[in-house]
């Protein structure tokens, strides 16, 4: 027998749970084997030791009100009024629907069809587009945004100083975005 | 028609009866895993409400009790999971009343079970949910991994790993310990 198997064993065998053949094996393997005997023993001490703790004794008046703690459970539960379902449920609903935000919302793709945009045909409404930089900016980077196309439409002017405090607002990521839109739509533009 | 069958049904005589039954063994194998009464009592008896409310799922070939055993150590299990922290704090739990202690050996008895008491408590959740089931309730290793959805294999490697570590938190009642104190 490996050691390993008589490792396996060890705890059926001190506790009396194998058959005759395999405690045997084990007898066997402990004879010869150093490593596996000092396991042997202080595995067998520790379970001795743990065999001397007292006894889990429960009183019967411990469980009295048992049955009927359950049932009080039960009606308790049958109880809960619709409005209270709903209430548990709110945890769900809530995660469903931000789960369904963010797979069913658009990629966020702030480019600015600006062909369409002039046309105001349906390719981007202004609701869309500021729903999508919604989805990315807060209401009052928006706002500010708004102003700053409005600039660009009228103007053609793709860069203003007085906006340039409002990109130390933007992350990193986000200010890269950006440029690299205005920097598309600037040599589409000609 | 039999218990399980009026159960099924939704019998509540038959499934009072079935509580009374069990509900000791029940309590008993929660309490050793929570080791605090009052939350061992609401755990047992969330057991027998899942029972009750699941009726409909419960295939008679596995018995009533294998069921309920089952759901009881998992929220059992989950407790000790979520209650991790504040149970280490709290080792004397299980009210000393429920400890049989001799006479005799009263003061050592009761040292020794606070020892065992606070060393079992320290094992990892399901460490300790393996240990109780293996070493209180003498169970297999696969009926351990069976209530527990884990392996054979995870359920060995957990009782041994926390075998190790009660070696080491009872070090000074092992004869080694002994020797050398």
């Amino acid at each position: 027998m490996k050691c390993s198997k008589c490792r396996d064993l060890l705890d059926d065998y001190i506790r009396g749970w194998l058959d005759i053949s395999r405690a045997k094996e084990i007898d066997n393997h402990l004879a010869v084997c150093r490593e596996c005997a000092a396991e042997y023993e202080s595995h067998k001490d520790l379970l001795s030791i743990l065999e001397s703790e007292p006894e889990l004794v429960i009183e019967s008046s411990e469980l009295a009100d048992f049955v009927p703690g359950i049932w009080q459970k039960i009606e308790k539960n049958r109880k809960i009024p619709l409005s209270g379902w709903l209430f548990k449920l709110v945890p769900s609903l809530a995660t469903a629907l931000l789960l369904s935000f963010f797979i069913l919302k658009p990629p966020v793709d702030i480019s600015i069809n600006w062909g369409s945009y002039q046309e105001d045909t349906e390719t981007y409404s202004d609701s869309d587009y500021f729903t999508l930089l919604g989805s990315l900016l807060s209401e009052k980077d928006v706002e500010t945004l708004a102003l700053f196309e409005n600039e660009l439409y009228f103007e053609n002017q793709l860069y203003s100083n007085n906006y340039l405090s409002y990109f130390e607002l933007l992350s990193d990521e986000e200010l890269e975005l950006f440029e690299n839109k205005l920097s598309k739509l600037f040599n589409d533009a000609g | 028609m039999d218990r399980l069958e009026r159960f099924k049904e939704g019998n509540e005589q038959a499934f009072g009866q079935l509580v009374n039954q069990y509900k000791e063994r029940i309590y008993r194998v929660v309490l050793r895993i929570v080791r605090n009464n009052e939350e061992a009592k609401d755990l047992a008896q969330e057991a027998f409400v899942k029972a009750y409310y699941n009726r409909q799922s419960f295939r008679a070939d596995s018995g009533f009790y294998s069921w309920v055993y089952r759901i009881a150590v998992n929220l059992a299990l989950n407790y000790v999971k979520r209650n991790r922290d504040r149970q280490v704090e709290s080792i004397d739990s299980i009210a000393p009343s429920n400890f049989a202690v001799s006479q005799t050996n009263e003061l050592e008895n009761a040292e020794l079970g606070k020892a065992i008491s606070a060393g079992v408590e320290k094992l990892p959740p399901r460490q300790k949910t393996v240990f109780v089931l293996r070493h209180y309730e003498e169970k297999p290793y696969s009926e351990i991994a069976e209530v527990l959805s884990i392996t054979v294999g995870a359920a060995k490697a957990n009782y041994h790993q926390a075998i190790q570590k009660l070696k080491k938190s009872l070090s000074l009642y092992l004869k080694e310990g002994r020797l050398s104190a």
